[in-house]
């Protein structure tokens, strides 16, 4: 395997291996083996550069099951940035050919083929019914993602219903959206990715779109850190308009909801995006509603396991039942989430523990009676 | 050799199920280090790595490895810094991760029980819900085990009101070298029934038995924590503080004290603090009045010394921001330089102010950065000797450095290790401080439990 960059080295260096990432590593808590951790990772990857150790399938499990959630960075007493590094590794590893797994080529493909990660292109007017009350041309775009257009049009239904009745001016990609490509960055496929999230500039940019909201963080984060030179875009997360919007007088939560609702901190959206608060005072708004905290919640919270699922289906959800199960601990009637992604996982493990997962953007559309009932 | 392992493996196979050990090259890889900064070259890795998940099934893979004299090193977290897991002689690696119930809070009592895989925050906030704490608390609280922490009778910034591990286990199930499983001490909050092997298991390091439950005494929650920061401008201000402080029968929780380099490491946590030459941390618990009345105390003392400034903790949050961060200080240094070499030392407290001079000497002597903090009022320091491994000369250095802190230490009548333990990488020093006849006790002591030598050996200078 070629060397790393100066930095990721240094990065590499900061690695005391002090071991306290053992207390936050999402893969870890699962696995409970040291090779699964994060000090264990940094360990295989310096042997590896060493020529201590060679590559094999096993210690390719280690360098792409983590979900890269970053847990282990915000732990890190000595501030290594350990994702940093494991998305290096799968650079150098992709640039040689040995990566990424079989199961994400198959992914890559369905990218590159139908411009969604499930393989099937989806038109958002075939399946949100409000798309077709929305404009064609508007400043704002609000971009679905792959994982709502496919399997979650109830999510943009509700957000769509909600900024209607705002009187947001808006509209979406009608005939369907091209996967933002985040996905392809995340195994080490950087430049396949700058293609995919280039191509959508450019789209966007043809129908003179000035600002963009997403309902995906994993779209948020793809777009908010790949922002083209020279031109003024601004990228919102729903959350934060949905925020904008309650603090602005422009929409209102009149119906009760008395329960106990936790948030679980999506990666993309909290450590990568920084932003906690805004699903948070959402659910607090809401009349009759307690927010409960998990025991692991904000910067230290746990992760889905939604970026290993593939091929990793036994850790994504051991992960996922990590976070229910802290859920229903914290004494949660409702999970809510602002991730499709962790939305989908979530649910996956929801039925054992009597919990209902909902989106935030459910939530509010429920509060505002746009919808009738939180599914469950 | 290979094909005798392989058949043991394939019986503790049988014992502890296939989804319960490992034989995997990177596992072995993995396992073969922790935080100390000790690799052993050539590599030597665990030939197995085993999860135990039940008492039986440790006595029954001590006893088969006895038979066939195959090294047993228990480990929790792996997080101690003196090379106490690693499996320097092969054989087969024990990590406790999986046996970590906790078995009972018996709050009328005030002990709790548990298994050695026990992760010692989550202990302490399971305890905190019934308003008890475990009062030893070591900086790496967050990941390490209660099972390492009766190892290596750790300690951490309460130990100076509250005492060691050693203080706070009542009894132990031991799993002996040949298997036997026996219990020592007693439920009871004291006992003077027969020899005190609790106390003797506890900071063995694992060269004497394998501990499979440990009863601790618990402690109810003080009503009221104040945390009292002071800023000096040299180390001889902020060490003379200490010493007043701890003659003055205030008695605090803590009494801390750190360098110009670890204020710095702590200040990278977001947390305000000036650029100055020393700071004295004091935690005060108790009643409310009783804290503030001392705290008064704690002020006119550390102003008398040369305080340039002080302040009062703002809030809970604050303090335990604080904490956090102090708790961080040694993995922290790794953004300063690459490699630390983390010291342990303890000397009288009244010897503080001697031992930072010499410190601040051998540093400009051996042109070496040395980033000194630790728990003051003990007179345990944790002196952090920064360097560079891709620098071969400053290596020579550290190594150096490290050696002539020793004979410092030495010299104040102090001892080698105040709460992290001998280990692999002090075992060398064991007779700068302990005569031969009294290591031949220890040894004596080994032999008879241990005759084979299986459990954790090299280590302890055994």
């Amino acid at each position: 395997m070629e060397s790393f960059s100066k930095e990721v080295e240094e990065e590499m260096i900061k690695c005391s291996r002090c071991g306290l990432c053992r207390a936050h590593c999402p893969v870890f808590e699962y696995k409970g083996r040291e090779s699964w951790n994060a000090r264990g990772r940094i360990f295989l990857i310096k042997a590896l550069l060493d020529g201590k150790l060679s590559v094999s399938e096993e210690l390719l499990d280690r360098i792409y099951s983590c979900s890269l959630c970053k847990s282990c960075d915000e732990a890190c007493p000595s501030s290594a940035k350990v994702s940093d590094i494991i998305k290096d590794v799968r650079t150098s590893l992709a640039k040689t050919g040995i990566g990424p797994l079989e199961g994400h080529r198959e992914m890559a493909r369905a990218i590159l083929t139908s411009g969604n990660i499930l393989g099937e292109k989806v038109r958002l007017i075939d399946v949100v019914p409000t798309v077709k009350t929305l404009p064609d041309i508007a400043p704002t775009m609000l971009f679905a993602g792959c994982v709502v257009s496919s399997s979650y049009p109830n999510i943009a239904e509700a957000l769509i219903r909600i900024l209607r009745k705002a009187g947001y001016d808006f509209t979406v990609i009608k005939d369907g959206e091209n996967c933002c490509g985040k996905f392809l960055d995340l195994v080490g496929l950087g430049e396949e990715f700058s293609k995919l999230v280039g191509n959508n500039w450019k789209i966007l940019s043809e129908m003179k779109i000035r600002e963009i909201v997403t309902i995906c963080p994993l779209c948020y984060s793809a777009f908010a850190h790949s922002l083209p030179k020279g031109e003024s875009f601004s990228v919102q997360h729903s959350t934060e308009l949905l925020l904008n919007l309650l603090d602005e007088g422009k929409i209102a939560f009149n119906r009760r909801l008395d329960a106990n609702v936790t948030y679980f901190d999506s990666c993309h959206l909290g450590r990568y995006g920084k932003i906690y608060d805004a699903p948070r005072s959402l659910i607090e708004a809401i009349p009759g509603v307690r927010l409960v905290e998990m025991d692991k919640s904000k910067e230290l919270s746990r992760c889905c396991g939604g970026t290993v699922r593939v091929p990793y289906f036994d850790i994504r959800t051991g992960m996922s039942e990590a976070i229910a199960k802290s859920a229903k601990d914290a004494g949660a009637d409702y999970l809510t989430t602002a991730c499709p992604t962790c939305y989908h996982n979530l649910r996956v493990v929801a039925f054992d523990h009597s919990l209902t997962v909902c989106s935030i953007e459910e939530l509010v559309g429920y509060s505002m009676g746009l919808i009738k009932q939180i599914p469950k | 050799m290979q094909a005798e392992v392989a058949n043991i493996v394939k019986r503790i196979e049988e014992i502890v199920g296939q989804e319960n050990l490992s034989t995997e090259l990177i596992e072995r890889f993995c396992y073969s280090r922790d935080f100390s900064f000790v690799d052993v070259e050539p590599e030597v890795m665990p030939d197995v790595i085993v999860w135990p998940t039940l008492v039986e099934q440790v006595s029954q893979i001590v006893k088969l490895a006895n038979q066939y004299e195959l090294p047993v090193v228990p480990r929790g977290a792996g997080t101690g810094e003196h090379g106490g897991a690693m499996p320097i002689r092969g054989g087969m690696l024990l990590d406790f991760t999986k046996m970590n119930k906790i078995l009972e809070i018996d709050q009328e009592n005030m002990t709790c029980l548990v298994e050695p895989g026990v992760v010692l925050d989550r202990l302490d906030f399971v305890l905190s819900k019934d308003g008890f704490f475990l009062p030893p608390t070591p900086a790496s609280s967050g990941a390490c085990t209660i099972g390492g922490c009766v190892a290596n009778n750790s300690a951490g910034y309460r130990t100076v009101k509250y005492g060691s591990f050693r203080n706070w286990v009542l009894a132990l199930e031991v799993i002996l070298p040949n298997g036997d499983i026996i219990w020592t001490g007693s439920s009871t909050r004291k006992t003077s029934s027969g020899y005190d092997l609790t106390r003797l298991f506890v900071g063995s390091e694992g060269t004497l038995g394998i501990f499979t439950k440990i009863r601790l005494r618990i402690h109810p929650l003080p009503e009221c924590r104040k945390v009292f920061l002071a800023f000096y401008n040299n180390l001889d201000d902020a060490s003379e503080a200490i010493v007043k402080i701890m003659a003055s029968k205030i008695f605090p929780s803590s009494a801390e004290i750190m360098d110009r380099m670890s204020i710095e490491a702590v200040a990278r946590y977001g947390i305000k603090l000036p650029k100055i030459g020393g700071m004295t941390i004091i935690e005060l618990d108790g009643g409310e009045k009783d804290v503030m009345e001392r705290l008064e105390l704690v002020k006119d003392i550390t102003l008398q010394c040369g305080a340039t400034e002080t302040r009062v903790g703002a809030s809970a949050e604050e303090d335990a921001k604080l904490w956090r961060a102090r708790k961080s200080v040694t993995p922290a240094f790794a953004s300063i330089k690459p490699n630390v070499i983390d010291e342990d030392i303890a000397v009288p407290v009244t010897k503080l102010p001697e031992l930072f001079k010499r410190i601040e000497q051998l540093s400009e002597e051996l042109k070496i950065d040395i980033a000194t903090y630790g728990h003051a009022g003990d007179g345990n320091l944790h002196p952090d000797i920064l360097f560079d491994q891709r620098n071969p000369d400053e290596v020579k250095r550290a190594i150096m450095a490290v050696g002539k802190l020793r004979e410092i230490t030495m010299d104040l009548g102090g001892t080698l290790t105040g709460e992290h333990g001998i280990g692999l990488r002090r075992a060398q020093a064991m007779t700068m401080e302990h005569s031969d006849k009294e290591i031949n006790v220890m040894r004596l002591i080994k032999r008879a439990l241990d005759p084979n030598n299986i459990i954790n050996p090299g280590k302890m200078y055994l």
